[in-house]
């Protein structure tokens, strides 16, 4: 009796040897890489969603000044991320193209004005065509630049009206006072619609909100005396996402350009 | 000594019996063990080509950065500038434009950070051009 009950025993205890050899070495080393495999990919998602979220966060605003034998870009970072700027291309309606390669990080709410010499000869070669202007991002965004309308009248203001530096913008939690003074230095009737503000977070993280104010009624800046008006104030309040230190104001006409601009920064 | 050989033949038997059983258990469980562990390398490698696969899909990014249209009907040639923004090496294998479907032999290879450029024939100037990876990722550009 003892000798057949250890014998059977020596059967189970193979058998079981066996079993357990076979998760042990085959199907535990293939639920963890089946895991790890799983866990590398949810990773690369997040990365890839992270990425994109990113991409989604630029914004610039590209405003190209032409003169007869250059173009200076003015871009700004109106998005809530820091932006490298990779290429800048420029395409008259002829089927050329140039592409210039460039590597210039803005930062959110920053500003760079681009006076490039080759930029600069290209645009006089073509100066009697049409063309465009498109600026591209390591994170494969493109941006079409704005022709500056109605042209600068001198250098250094490229809007007909200047925001005055003493204009500003308080921050109340979650609204937002503003107060704007407005200089009209053109010879120009210009009618002042609404007023696009753009709050956004340097830090990144959070996205840019846009509103949208409307001036009622509309200002105009006559032309001519007696009736001209060169100088308008006006205060706005505001809601918006609470801790934006980057506040951009675009001021728009009747016929939607874009007719002044300021940042107010670190509010 | 009779009874002694006759005690040590008796005691062969079980001996052996016990060795065959062994071998048939320590056999079967050989075979249990090399088939398991077959299907269970194949199983592995197949999810870990069609995670890898999956993986190299999502990580790839790309856009039509510019597309130039010069010649004329039926003549056109179209250049398609694309710029792989992704973790991954790109290879645009197709460039459909409206009805058309051009096969790129052997595909175009696009680095990570690379601009480059495709030039296709086409009979008449698109309104769109759709650039289509190895990977099935695709993107639509605009003249």
């Amino acid at each position: 009796m003892v000798i057949h009950k250890s014998k059977s025993g020596v059967s189970t205890l193979v058998g079981g040897a066996i079993i357990i050899g076979i998760v042990l070495t085959i199907l535990t080393p293939l639920f963890i890489s089946a895991n790890e495999m799983t866990s590398f990919y949810d990773t690369i998602a997040v990365e890839m969603t992270d990425l994109d979220q990113q991409r989604s966060w630029e914004e610039l605003e590209v405003f190209a000044q032409p003169t007869e034998d250059s173009v200076t870009l003015i871009i700004t970072n109106i998005g809530s991320i820091t932006v490298n700027i990779t290429r800048i291309w420029i395409y008259p309606d002829n089927s050329e193209y140039n592409v210039f390669t460039q590597n210039k990080v803005l930062r959110s709410g920053g500003q760079i004005t681009i006076d490039d010499e080759d930029i600069n000869n290209y645009a006089a070669s073509i100066v009697e065509e049409t063309y465009s202007i498109k600026v591209a991002t390591d994170r494969g965004n493109l941006f079409n630049a704005r022709f500056a309308s109605p042209p600068p009248p001198t250098p250094g203001y490229y809007f007909p009206l200047e925001v005055q530096q003493n204009s500003t913008c308080t921050s109340l939690g979650s609204s937002y006072d503003l107060y704007l003074e407005v200089w009209n230095w053109m010879d120009l009737e210009i009618t002042i619609d609404y007023l696009i503000v753009t709050t956004s977070f340097s830090g990144g993280g959070t996205p840019s909100e846009v509103k949208m104010l409307e001036v009622n009624p509309d200002i105009t800046f006559p032309r001519e005396p007696p009736e001209r008006v060169d100088y308008w104030t006006a205060s706005f309040t505001f809601s918006a996402n609470p801790g934006a230190d980057v506040i951009k104001v675009e001021i728009v006409d009747n016929e939607s350009f874009v007719v002044g601009a300021f940042y107010f920064r670190d509010i | 000594m009779k009874s002694n050989n006759n005690r040590g033949r008796k005691g062969i038997s079980p001996v052996v019996s016990h060795l065959i059983l062994l071998i048939g258990v320590l056999s079967a469980g050989m075979f249990l063990w090399w088939f398991t562990l077959s299907r269970s390398v194949t199983a592995s490698q197949t999810f870990s080509e069609e995670i890898g696969g999956e993986i190299e899909k999502i990580e790839e990014r790309f856009v039509i950065e510019h597309v130039l249209i010069e010649g004329s009907e039926p003549n056109i040639e179209v250049t398609v500038w694309i710029y792989n923004y992704g973790k991954i090496r790109v290879n645009a294998t197709q460039v459909y434009m409206e009805r058309t479907r051009n096969v790129i032999p052997n595909g175009q290879l696009i680095e990570i950070d690379e601009l480059q450029s495709i030039t296709v024939n086409c009979a008449f100037p698109p309104d769109f051009v759709q650039v289509e990876s190895e990977r099935g990722n695709v993107v639509i550009g605009y003249p």
